[in-house]
């Protein structure tokens, strides 16, 4: 079981340095990363990048045009471009997150066979960084907080572009795995930062 | 200006990360010390090599491991740092995690009788930590000491709790000289 991650970029090659860091440092090795730059990249965006080259679970595509829309149209595309088993588990997150060191042992270990999507708990800049509860609600969980079941995340996609359409996203993954009764399990433990 | 010592021992990228924290902080009044128990390996030096030309941080080794936790390190930074009456300092470990907004949210509220200032933090077990000063209530990297009364009270213990005996130290060095005590109840750091 792999987590396939996803992470949407526009010229932020500091926090995005500190955010791929964070997974080089994770306990579990099963996950590897696809880098979408929201148009073509500054020449700073290319040099980090280019640190990172010695890993091949690492790949950075720049995306021709610039798309916007909190990167939620280059989300769409790439879910569904990206290779995955249906047993896998894919992550969509944005640039100047945080994860602790535990979080892919930890999600990844709270899976069981019918699982369709786990959260966890998230501090959160947007609250003066304390801890937001998730639920799968609208405005109630952000973008980087939850895994999907590869097959699942593709049958439902990300198909909005407003701002919370991440919240959407969640709850319309939850109805899917309700239907196919796979569950939707929650993490007790505070293993992401939202900058 | 806020002084941070870093002590680090063989864990390289975990060090980028604690030393990017601070390169994307809303606040630039900072610096840091990276000080290496024994000769750097050369993972260590590829990843210091990435800050040479901040001349914000600098970087030194030991001749020899001292061991620790790198306990007598950080006392060693600590007595070399200028006598700025304004300025703090916060002793950190190589593999932790600062928010962007952390320094900014510290400096600005400390007063001319700030002695010390502690925040909430994300421990290692991964669950919410409130601080306070205490044995096993707070952890190195969770709170800053005005930089005088941190000289004279000296990171001196070498246990495992030594971090906890300075920071109890520093509280009762503040109440003798009217300082006062701050906590910001946010959480502003991640202890790995």
């Amino acid at each position: 079981m792999i987590l396939h991650i996803i992470v949407v970029t526009y010229n932020r090659p500091l926090k995005l340095k500190i955010l791929i860091d964070s997974f080089l440092v994770q306990t579990c090795p099963c996950w590897d990363m696809l880098i979408v730059h929201d148009g073509p990249a500054s020449d700073e965006t290319r040099q980090t990048i280019s640190l990172y080259k010695e890993y091949d679970k690492i790949r950075f595509i720049e995306h021709p045009e610039r798309l916007e829309r909190w990167g939620h149209p280059l989300r769409k595309i790439y879910l569904q471009k990206i290779k995955s088993d249906p047993e896998d588990f894919i992550l969509i997150t944005n640039d100047d997150n945080y994860y602790m060191p535990i979080f892919v042992e930890l999600m990844l270990d709270g899976c069981r066979p019918n699982t369709g999507i786990i959260y966890c708990d998230t501090v959160h800049n947007y609250f003066n960084y304390s801890i937001m509860k998730t639920e799968i609600k609208v405005n109630k969980i952000d973008i980087g907080s939850f895994i999907v079941r590869g097959d699942v995340a593709k049958v439902v996609g990300f198909k909005y572009n407003y701002h919370n359409a991440d919240g959407r996203y969640a709850v319309e993954c939850a109805r899917y795995c309700d239907k196919r009764h796979l569950t939707a399990d929650y993490c007790n433990k505070l293993i992401f930062i939202h900058n | 200006m806020l002084h941070v010592i870093i002590t680090a021992y063989h864990r390289s990228v975990p060090l980028r990360i604690m030393v990017n924290s601070f390169l994307v902080q809303t606040c630039p009044e900072w610096k840091i010390y990276i000080i290496h128990d024994g000769p750097m390996p050369k993972e260590v030096k590829k990843i210091i090599e990435q800050f040479k030309n901040d001349k914000r941080i600098s970087f030194m080794e030991t001749a020899k491991r001292t061991g620790y936790w790198g306990h007598k390190n950080r006392n060693m930074i600590l007595q070399i740092l200028p006598d700025n009456t304004n300025d703090f300092v916060l002793m950190t470990n190589d593999d932790n995690y600062y928010v962007p907004v952390f320094v900014e949210e510290i400096t600005k509220i400390i007063r001319p009788d700030t002695g010390m200032i502690h925040w909430d933090m994300i421990h290692s077990n991964y669950e919410f930590f409130p601080t306070r000063v205490g044995m096993g209530t707070i952890d190195m990297g969770s709170f800053i000491v005005r930089l005088p009364l941190a000289k004279k009270v000296g990171f001196i213990h070498t246990g495992i709790e030594a971090d906890c005996q300075y920071a109890m130290e520093c509280l009762e060095e503040c109440k003798k000289e009217n300082l006062s005590e701050l906590h910001v109840p946010k959480i502003l750091f991640v202890h790995n």
